[in-house]
C-alpha cells in the first residue's frame, strides 16, 4: 500500500476534493472552502496513522494544500508550522517553498484588505474608463485569490470585466450564475437577458421572458419583458415569416398593461430590489405607447410614473415637452429643472421662452445649463445662437459672443438666419448691444421640428442610457 | 502524446473507438471527473490552442506509448478524443480560461486525457487523485497490476511531439 492509498484509503477525500474543485470552477466558493476545508481535515486526522516522517509531513502538505485552497489561510499556517521541508519526499520537496510563500502572504494580517482595495481600484478604473488591461487585472487576481469576493459579487465582477474585453459570451454566462447564487437579486436577471441580445441572442432571451411571465406575471417580470422586447431590433421581427403588425402592437401593449397594473402592488422588498430599473422601465412604456402613437396611454404612463417616482424628473420632461407650448408645459419644465434635470429638454425649452419674451438674462442661464448637459449637435446649434443672441442683447463683451455664433455656424454651415446673424453681429462694428432689441421669431415649423427631434433622441436615448449593474456596484 | 500528423513505421492502423469524455465518472466510478478535468480536455481539444471547427465532436490524438508485457513493445497509435452529448460543457469552456490560469486548465487536461488513456488501454481505474502546492501539480494514485502505482502527469499547452517525447524523458529520469 502506498502513503497515497494509505492517505486516502476509500478514496473520500479524492471525492470530496473533486466536488470542492467542481464547485470552485462554477463559483460557488461558500461551497467550495466548505469542502476544501472538510478534505483538509481529513488528511490532517489521517497523519497519526502514518509511520514514516516523509509520509507524515507529505500527508500533512497536502493537508495544508486543502486548507489553502479553500481559503482557510490561519489552518494552512498552522499545519505548515509543523512541517519540516527536508523530511518531505523528494518528488514533491521542490513545490513546498513557493506554496510556504503563497500561505504566509495569505495568513499575514491585512492580505484580505490589501487585494480589497485593489480589487476595487482596478475595477473602478476598468468601469469608468472601459480600460482593457485593468479588467485583465481583475479578472487575473480573482483566479489567484477567489475567495477575496463573496460568489454572486465574484460572478458580477467577472461579468462586467469580460464585457469590457469584449467576451460577449463568458460575461452572459457569468451573469447568469450571479443570478443563480441569488435569484432575489433584480438586477442580474436583467442584466443576463440584456447580454444576450447584446450576443444576438434575442429569441433565447425571449423565451425565458415568455416561460418566466407566465409563471410570474408580475411587476419583475414585466420590467425585464419590456427591456428585452425593446432590445430587440425591429427588423427582426419583420424578417420572421410570421410576423404581424397588429399581433406585434397587441403583444407591447399587454406587456405595457402588466407593466403598469402591477407596478403599485410591488413589495417594498421588491420595489428595492428593482428600484435601478424603474425609471427604465418607465420611459420604456412610454416610448412603447409613442411607437403605438397612443396619446393617451403615453400621458397615462407619465401620470403614474410621477405617482410612483416623485423625485423623477424625467416624466416631467416628457409630459412638458407632450404639452409645449403652454403654462402646464412650463411648470413641468421647471418641476423638472427643480428635480435636478439632467437632460438638455427642460432647459432647452424654456431657454426658447425666455429668449421670446425677452427675458436675456434668463435666457443665457437656461442655455449654459442645457449645453453642459452635452446636447446633439441639432440643440446645441439652437443653444448657441440663442446665447449669443441673450449676450448681444445684454452688452456682453463681445468676444463672449462671437466664439458662440462661430460654433453655431460651424454646426449648421447652410443655415441662412444663422449667417445673417452672425454677418450683422459683424456689420456691427464695435457697438456692445445690437442696433435694434431683438425680437425672436421661429420658423413656423420650428415647436413640431422641437418636439420631434426631441421624441426621437428620447427614442434612441431609451436604449444607449439602459441601466448597467455597475452604476451600482461601483 | 501529440495531434501531429504524419505516419511513422510503427504505427499500427487499426480503427479503435473514439474514447468520450463523457465516460470519464464511469470509467473511474466517480462524479465531478468530467466536470473538473473533462472540462480542461474540451477547452485544449476544442477551444484553445485550437478551435474545432462547427460540428466537429472529436479530435484526433498521437499516443505514443510502451505497452506492457514480456517484450515491452514501443508503438504509436492514432487515436482520437470525443466529446459527444456535451455541448453544456463546450459552453463552460467560454468561461473556463477566466476563472482558472492557462498553466492550471493545461495540467488538468493532461490529468483527463491520461485518466481516459489509462483506462482504456491498461484498463486501470483511479484511486486517489489530490492537489498538492500552490501550483497545478495533483499526486495521482492508481492500481497497477502488482498494487497501487503513482502516475506523473505532465502537459504542454502546444508543441510537437518532439517537446513531449523530451518533457517525457526528462520526468522519467527524475522519477526512475
Amino acid at each position: 500500500m502506498n502513503v497515497l492509498e494509505e492517505i486516502d484509503q476509500k478514496g473520500e477525500v479524492t471525492n470530496i476534493a473533486l466536488e470542492a474543485q467542481a464547485a470552485l470552477q462554477d463559483g460557488d466558493t461558500e461551497r467550495s472552502a466548505r469542502l476544501f476545508r472538510k478534505a483538509g481535515e481529513m488528511l490532517e486526522a489521517s497523519v497519526a496513522g502514518l509511520a514514516r516522517p516523509s509520509e507524515r509531513d507529505l500527508a500533512r502538505f497536502l493537508a495544508a494544500t486543502h486548507y489553502d485552497k479553500g481559503g482557510a489561510n490561519p489552518e494552512a499556517a498552522r499545519v505548515c508550522d509543523r512541517i519540516q521541508p527536508r523530511r518531505l519526499p523528494s518528488r514533491v520537496r521542490h513545490l513546498y517553498p513557493p506554496f510556504l510563500k503563497d500561505v504566509r502572504e495569505r495568513s499575514a494580517p491585512g492580505y484580505r484588505d490589501n487585494y480589497d482595495r485593489t480589487l476595487l481600484e482596478q475595477f473602478q478604473f476598468a468601469m469608468k474608463a472601459g480600460n482593457q488591461s485593468s479588467a485583465q487585472k481583475v479578472i487575473d487576481l480573482l483566479k489567484e485569490h477567489p475567495y477575496i469576493l463573496p460568489p454572486t459579487l465574484m460572478a458580477h465582477v467577472r461579468a462586467s470585466c469580460c464585457e469590457v474585453l469584449g467576451k460577449r459570451r463568458a460575461a452572459t454566462l457569468f451573469y447568469q450564475r450571479a443570478w443563480q447564487f441569488d435569484p432575489d437579486n433584480g438586477f442580474y436577471p436583467y442584466a443576463y437577458l440584456n447580454s444576450l441580445c447584446k450576443e444576438g441572442k434575442h429569441a433565447e432571451a425571449w423565451k425565458i421572458v415568455e416561460v418566466q411571465l407566465k409563471e410570474q406575471p408580475g411587476a419583475r417580470w414585466s420590467i425585464y419583458a419590456l427591456s428585452t422586447l425593446h432590445a430587440i431590433p425591429m427588423s427582426l421581427f419583420e424578417a420572421s415569416s410570421d410576423f404581424d403588425n397588429r399581433l406585434w402592437h397587441e403583444h407591447l401593449r399587454n406587456i405595457v398593461f402588466l407593466f403598469m397594473r402591477s407596478i403599485h402592488t410591488m413589495s417594498p422588498a421588491e420595489k428595492r430590489a428593482l428600484d435601478p430599473l424603474i425609471d427604465h422601465a418607465f420611459l420604456l412604456a412610454w416610448v412603447s405607447y409613442l411607437e403605438l402613437d397612443d396619446i393617451r396611454g403615453q400621458k397615462e404612463v407619465l401620470e403614474r410614473w410621477i405617482e410612483a417616482r416623485p423625485h423623477s424628473p424625467r416624466p416631467y420632461e416628457l409630459r412638458g415637452l407632450m404639452t409645449y407650448p403652454g403654462p402646464a408645459s412650463e411648470r413641468d419644465f421647471r418641476e423638472a429643472v427643480r428635480l435636478g434635470s439632467r437632460d438638455p429638454l427642460p432647459y432647452y425649452f424654456l431657454a426658447h421662452d425666455a429668449l421670446t419674451s425677452g427675458r436675456f438674462l434668463e435666457c443665457e442661464r437656461q442655455c449654459d445649463r442645457a449645453l453642459r448637459s452635452v446636447p446633439e449637435p441639432a440643440i446645441r446649434a439652437d443653444l448657441l445662437v440663442w446665447q449669443a443672441v441673450s449676450r448681444w442683447s445684454l452688452g456682453r463683451d463681445r468676444e463672449q459672443v462671437r466664439p458662440l455664433l462661430a460654433e453655431a455656424r460651424n454646426l449648421r454651415p447652410d443655415d441662412v438666419p444663422i449667417a445673417e446673424l452672425a454677418r450683422a453681429f459683424e456689420e456691427n462694428g464695435r457697438a456692445a448691444h445690437p442696433p435694434v432689441p431683438i425680437k425672436w421669431e421661429d420658423d413656423p415649423t420650428w415647436v413640431e421640428q422641437a418636439k420631434r427631434r426631441f421624441g426621437e433622441d428620447m427614442m434612441r436615448r431609451s436604449e444607449s442610457e439602459r441601466p448597467h449593474p455597475d452604476n451600482i456596484a461601483a | 502524446m501529440s495531434d501531429e500528423s504524419g505516419s511513422r513505421d510503427n504505427e499500427k492502423v487499426v480503427a479503435f473507438r473514439v474514447i468520450e469524455v463523457a465516460s470519464l465518472d464511469e470509467r473511474h466510478r466517480r462524479k465531478d471527473l468530467i466536470r473538473v478535468f473533462g472540462l480542461s480536455v474540451l477547452h485544449r481539444l476544442a477551444v484553445d490552442p485550437a478551435r474545432a471547427e462547427a460540428g466537429a465532436w472529436k479530435r484526433p490524438v498521437r499516443v505514443d506509448r510502451i505497452a506492457p508485457g514480456p517484450e515491452p513493445e514501443r508503438r504509436e497509435e492514432a487515436r482520437e478524443i470525443g466529446w459527444t452529448g456535451l455541448t453544456d460543457l463546450l459552453e463552460r469552456c467560454e468561461v473556463i480560461s477566466e476563472v482558472l490560469n492557462q498553466q492550471e486548465i493545461t495540467e488538468k487536461a493532461a490529468i483527463g486525457v491520461m485518466l481516459l488513456l489509462i483506462h482504456e488501454l491498461e484498463g486501470a481505474v483511479l484511486n486517489t487523485v489530490l492537489p498538492i502546492g500552490s501550483g497545478s501539480d495533483y499526486l495521482v494514485s492508481v492500481p497497477g497490476r502488482d498494487g497501487r502505482i503513482e502516475v506523473e502527469v505532465s502537459g504542454i499547452k502546444s508543441g510537437g511531439a518532439g517537446e513531449a517525447s523530451s518533457r517525457l524523458g526528462k520526468r522519467t529520469r527524475e522519477r526512475l
